[in-house]
């Protein structure tokens, strides 16, 4: 069967619609969704399964940004790198707005990917071979300064980080396998999961904010914009700014791209760092939610480069897609391209239609239901929102310790989010320093602790100048922007 | 001047000193490698190091500055009241989970909340009913998720 037949088309758009359910809820990822469709997808055929693992991941990682929009409760890691602004966004202007931007930022980020996954699977893989522990190190730390730097006050940006990196050090380190901090209890041994310190942090700490400010009398009136029809305000208002912001656009995609390709980055980082930039660059709000939803969707397309080209996953879920391919008896590398060519074409073709009629089509529903959802009280919605983030902790792992741990985090939350403590920067070196730890110390251990050995290959070398450059650059705006004549 | 996330600022800061200066200790009693060097411990203590400096810092600055206890009379005391009995709650929940089941428990726990964000008993009801409807329907019948 081809992936142009309706069968494949509907599978398609089944799977958008399950991948985006699983998006926008927090607690369930874009990893779960495919793991709970592998056994049903193994009896179809392989055009109708890829359609709807396509569809699934395309919408999946986009899908985040509903729950981001709507509760603050970002639905997927990837979301979290810009949840605080699309959430002020969708509460000042509208949540049609918001969702539009990244709706359409996040197909031409996915198109701007699958072409480069076109044009460039076997070249780019070349590149990402010569990485090596030294060259990841300085990136992800490149990740971590320009997170710093994005912080309104540097002190609060690098208490938010210290406090996030520490929190993953819970449970085994990356590399020597040493149990750390778990005081002698089992639930602690594999670490806090990401997702219960997600909906922590974002879920109850802004259900917690809320009832701080509560004060009795009327609800402040909706902005006036959220009167506006919702296609007015995701296609024309969202495509306007989209249009205006295309070089944004692109370069966030062909960064997000790039780092969708090296193997362990995924989507997440991408929208990290592009983000970051874009703050570090005092971008307005809409600006960061363009840059970060483009970089994590062109980032999918980009962690299929490696998975196909070289049969090396780029993130869990190609490495799940990957399996699905050896079961189905598809071989991915190099010889894909010369024994399954019509295979991988028609592959390509259909991560195109999901780029270009899913997510503006999800986002579109998505955009509607925020809207009709927004009209319920906030005592009510935030009271259910409560609720959800019970749910959606308890069902990662069924461990009611998780639960405790969201009272502890989420109080956390609360405390960071009324002193002014970046809580995005706190997530992000949670996913940041596992992997900063991993790669300084592999580092250390191949070169019998010698320090100067992180700067011993050419490419490692350019990236500690850049992150250097960063430093300097960023203290002198600092110190510039910090003089009286200049405001 | 008057600065309401001042005592938050306060609190966090005294938080990451003490997160920074409990790991500096707790590290010390991890596992050297065979060639005597620092090993699982290397990352943290250089964490703790940098949450030191970077607390300090903040704590000497929102010190220096006059006006804490004004600062500290801005606190919502009423809504922290009912921040705390959300949290009780919720850390009731797992003991909640054996009597009541997830469904049960996150019905009680929406119930609670919305009373406490100011919703009448009957709406806060139907709210709580709903979603033990929604995550019935949508998690366990159509996502087939294992609650």
């Amino acid at each position: 069967m081809s992936f142009f037949s309706l069968e494949s088309f509907l599978a398609m758009m089944l799977g958008a619609l399950y991948g985006a359910l699983f998006g926008s809820l927090p607690g369930l990822t874009a990893t779960l969704a495919v793991s709970l469709f592998i056994p049903i997808a193994i009896f179809l055929d392989p055009a109708v399964a890829f359609s709807a693992i396509i569809g699934i991941t395309a919408t999946a990682i986009f899908a985040g940004d509903i729950g981001a929009t709507a509760m603050r409760i970002p639905g997927t890691p990837a979301s979290a790198a810009y949840t605080e602004e699309i959430h002020q966004i969708g509460k000042e202007r509208s949540p049609a707005f918001a969702l539009g931007i990244s709706a359409l930022s996040s197909a031409l980020g996915s198109l701007v990917g699958v072409v480069i996954l076109i044009g460039g699977s076997l070249g780019l893989a070349q590149v990402a071979k010569q990485f090596s522990s030294f060259e990841y190190f300085w990136l992800v730390l490149l990740g971590i300064v320009s997170g710093v730097f994005a912080s309104p006050s540097m002190a609060k940006g690098l208490i938010a980080f210290g406090v996030g990196m520490l929190i993953a050090t819970i449970g085994y380190d990356p590399a020597l396998g040493t149990p750390r901090f778990n005081f002698g209890n089992p639930n602690l041994l594999g670490g806090i999961s990401f997702v219960v310190a997600l909906i922590a942090f974002f879920g109850v700490a802004e259900v917690l904010n809320n009832i701080y400010s509560y004060k009795k009398g009327p609800q402040p009136p909706a902005s006036p914009n959220q009167n506006r029809s919702v296609a007015q305000e995701f296609f024309g208002a969202g495509g306007r700014l989209v249009w205006k912001e295309r070089r944004l656009l692109l370069r966030s995609s062909l960064l997000g791209t790039f780092i969708g390709f090296l193997p362990g980055a995924g989507s997440d980082l991408a929208a990290w760092i592009s983000s970051n930039f874009t703050r570090l660059r005092r971008g307005s709000k809409e600006q960061v939610t363009l840059s970060g939803a483009s970089s994590n969707n062109a980032a999918v397309a980009g962690t299929w480069i490696p998975a196909l080209s070289l049969g090396i996953p780029g993130d869990t879920l190609t490495a799940i897609v990957l399996g699905m391919f050896l079961t189905m008896g598809i071989t991915p590398g190099p010889d894909l391209f010369a024994k399954n060519l019509g295979f991988v074409v028609q592959l390509y073709i259909a991560f195109i239609l999901a780029s270009l009629l899913m997510m503006p089509l999800v986002g579109y529903l998505g955009a509607a239901l925020i809207s009709t959802l927004l009209r319920i009280p906030m005592r009510l919605l935030l009271g259910a929102v409560m609720g959800l983030c019970l749910v959606g902790a308890y069902a990662i792992n069924r461990n009611p310790f998780d639960l405790y741990l969201l009272v502890v985090l989420g109080l956390l939350g609360l405390l960071m989010q009324r002193g002014g403590f970046p809580v995005g920067q706190l997530i992000l070196g949670m996913v940041l320093g596992p992997l900063l730890e991993q790669y300084l110390m592999m580092s250390l251990i191949k070169t019998q602790w010698d320090l100067t050995a992180l700067f011993s290959r050419p490419v490692a070398m350019v990236l500690a100048v850049c992150n250097l450059l960063l430093i300097v650059g960023m203290l002198w705006l600092r110190r510039q922007r910090a003089r009286p004549n200049n405001p | 001047m008057v600065n309401p996330t001042r005592p938050f600022e306060l609190l966090v800061c005294l938080i990451a000193l003490a997160l920074g200066l409990a790991a500096w200790l707790i590290s010390d009693t991890f596992p050297r490698t065979a060639e005597g060097y620092l090993g699982p411990a290397l990352f943290p203590k250089l964490l703790a190091v940098g949450l030191a400096i970077a607390s300090l810092s903040l704590l000497y600055r929102n010190l220096r500055q006059p006006g804490l206890g004004a600062s500290l009379k801005l606190l919502a005391w009423p809504n922290l009241l009912r921040i705390g009995g959300i949290l009780l709650a919720l850390a009731l929940t797992p003991w909640a989970l054996g009597k009541l089941g997830l469904l049960g428990s996150a019905g009680a726990l929406v119930l609670l909340s919305s009373l406490l964000l100011g919703a009448r008993w009957l709406e806060a009801l139907l709210t709580a009913l709903f979603m033990v409807a929604f995550v019935y329907v949508v998690f366990v019948q159509l996502l087939k998720v294992p609650l």
